[in-house]
């Protein structure tokens, strides 16, 4: 074996919102069960390439492959099922249902066709791999706890073991970190390095914290303008006088 | 947490109320005349109409306000058929060319809405549009549709040559009725019911994480449509006239209001809701006329401002009141009880 056929492989992917180019010929691969970063000032098209990952928008240009098979016309919940699941950077979560309601609906989610699911009155199944789940959220205790009452991080928790549950290949983190305090965003760097080490997937995480992307990922991608500027290792990145200029000082200014 | 045999579970105060509640449906026909059993039996037709709305708009969050045209199809073909076609059985119109009638149009609009997927007040306002829709085409039909004077004399149905009684008819309204609630029941308690309700809380979230929402909705839509098709149906045998209204609007809205009274989600609120509506508009428009809508218009506002999930959730709610109060040692019973509107 000289080469690992790429879980995800997005070629000359681009997007264009009339005279706009809001994602420009992007070359994107990611391994199985490898973790990745993906940066970029705000406006960089950081979330419309997410959009097109997921299925949420049609590229105007370009190619992506999952697990061999090419996905760029497949619609949103058939990405899921073969095991493209997303946490949205506004969390995205069942306010008005239970935790263990929230976990119950992304379980059940792949490959079940909604006459098995009619059938489906019994959760036992799934029962033990949910508090396995909210045992490293930290949420075991709030089982029955409607979301809408969590705390922000309690919620971005939910959401990240979630979307676990969904048994993603590749999971796609949008701004784990985004609106929650300094404590709780140690404890969102245990969880992902915690599912790192125990599930077998792939996770994608974009981020503007750059102390955090140092704690959960090695490779690191630029994003700016809708461009690939850079890739490499934190220290490569960081070491890059063109990220410097347009990312670094942005967050200098923020 | 739902518990599983929450319809049959003889330990909760909900199910001792529906009981109660089902029993004094079972013993009406006893203690009241033949016109009103007839009177009560249309009721419960419209009752079965707001499960089916309750469905869709209480579970899985589609404010639809067209579905007494699906009620009003049932209606109108039943009444053509039973009047002019004597070939097909009765029974067989009721429960088998009335829905699928119903199910083809909501088949047929669910497809394209969902498609295109029309969502929100969109969705209101087109189903609003279909019923009017609907209505106006009833009443330009004169020679085919009876026009606004609608189809009278419609007879009741015959069971292997046996005429239904006003009471037999009654009987059947009521076991399809509660057949339908038991079934609806068990659907959104099962897994599929809970992507209807993650439909309803966030239908992005719930198609990204793989499942096929069109596709539940679109059953959905066709399985209410079902419900409306067999009620207004029956409706049309007890009744023997059907007129445009059936079709329209009006009612559509109506419906909607009894479910909001009731308690929307609940299946069983929109069963109250409607049995109880229907009966007080038919006691109290008597007695106060005019000030009789005033009156229903006030108690609507009054349980959206004061109870938004109508008044089972208001009565579950003192019910658990109540139990956290008195029981505060045996915590088990508690938590038996604690599930009412299930």
């Amino acid at each position: 074996m000289t080469e690992i056929e790429p879980l995800l492989q997005a070629e000359g992917l681009t997007k264009r919102f009339g005279e706009f180019t809001a994602v420009n010929d992007v070359d994107f691969t990611v391994q199985p069960n490898e973790t990745k970063a993906l940066i970029g000032p705000n406006g960089a098209g950081k979330t419309t390439f997410q959009n097109l990952l997921t299925g949420k928008l049609s590229a105007t240009e370009g190619t992506i492959t999952f697990d061999g098979e090419d996905v760029t016309s497949v619609p949103p919940h058939e990405r899921a099922q073969r095991g493209i699941i997303r946490k949205y950077q506004i969390t995205s979560v069942y306010e008005d249902e239970t935790v263990i309601e929230n976990m119950r609906l992304a379980f059940r989610s792949r490959a079940s066709s909604p006459w098995k699911l009619l059938r489906t009155h019994d959760d036992s199944d799934i029962r033990e791999r949910i508090e396995e789940l909210l045992e490293i959220a930290n949420l075991n205790d709030k089982q029955d706890t409607m979301v809408g009452t969590l705390s922000h991080g309690e919620k971005q928790w939910l959401e990240i073991v979630m979307a676990v549950g969904a048994e993603p290949e590749l999971l796609l983190l949008d701004e784990p970190t985004s609106g929650i305090s300094v404590g709780e965003t140690n404890d969102t760097v245990d969880l992902i390095k915690e599912i790192r080490e125990t599930e077998n997937v792939a996770i994608v995480v974009i981020e503007h914290d750059m102390d955090f992307i140092r704690k959960v990922s090695e490779s690191i991608t630029v994003l700016d303008r809708g461009e690939i500027i850079a890739s490499g290792t934190i220290d490569e990145i960081e070491r890059n006088e063109t990220v410097q200029q347009i990312y670094l000082g942005e967050t200098a200014d923020a | 947490m739902a518990t599983k045999d929450a319809a049959v579970n003889l330990k909760t105060p909900s199910s001792v109320a529906k009981i109660v509640g089902l029993l004094a449906l079972v013993a009406l026909p006893l203690f009241v005349s033949e016109y009103q059993v007839s009177t009560w039996s249309t009721y419960l037709t419209f009752a079965l109409l707001a499960l089916s709305i309750d469905l869709v708009w209480g579970y899985t969050g589609l404010l639809t306000l067209g579905h007494a045209a699906f009620f009003g199809v049932g209606a109108y073909v039943t009444a053509k058929l039973l009047k002019e076609v004597p070939v097909v059985p009765d029974i067989a119109v009721v429960f088998i060319v009335a829905p699928v009638v119903a199910a083809l149009l909501t088949l047929a609009l669910g497809w394209f809405l969902f498609s295109a997927d029309v969502k929100g007040s969109y969705f209101a306002i087109t189903t609003l549009i279909v019923s009017i829709i609907f209505e106006s085409i009833a009443g330009e039909f004169v020679g085919f549709l009876g026009g606004f004077n609608g189809i009278y004399g419609i007879p009741s149905i015959q069971v292997v040559g046996v005429e239904l009684t006003a009471t037999m008819s009654y009987y059947l309204a009521l076991g399809v009725l509660v057949g339908s609630y038991l079934f609806l029941n068990t659907l959104v308690d099962s897994a599929f019911g809970r992507v209807l309700r993650g439909i309803r809380g966030n239908q992005e979230r719930t198609e990204f994480f793989g499942y096929d929402t069109q596709q539940y909705r679109l059953i959905i839509f066709t399985l209410s449509g079902v419900m409306a098709g067999v009620a207004g149906s029956m409706y049309a045998t007890i009744d023997g006239f059907v007129s445009p209204p059936l079709l329209g609007f009006v009612l559509s809205t109506q419906v909607v209001i009894w479910i909001a009274v009731g308690g929307r989600g609940t299946l069983i609120g929109a069963v109250f809701g409607a049995l109880l509506i229907q009966y007080l508009n038919s006691t109290l428009s008597d007695v106060l006329i005019n000030y009789w809508e005033m009156g229903l218009a006030l108690l609507f506002i009054a349980v959206v401002i004061g109870a938004p999930r109508g008044i089972v959730g208001l009565l579950s709610d003192i019910v658990e009141g109540v139990q956290a109060t008195l029981v505060s040692t045996s915590r088990n019973e508690i938590g038996a009880g604690g599930e009412v509107d299930d």
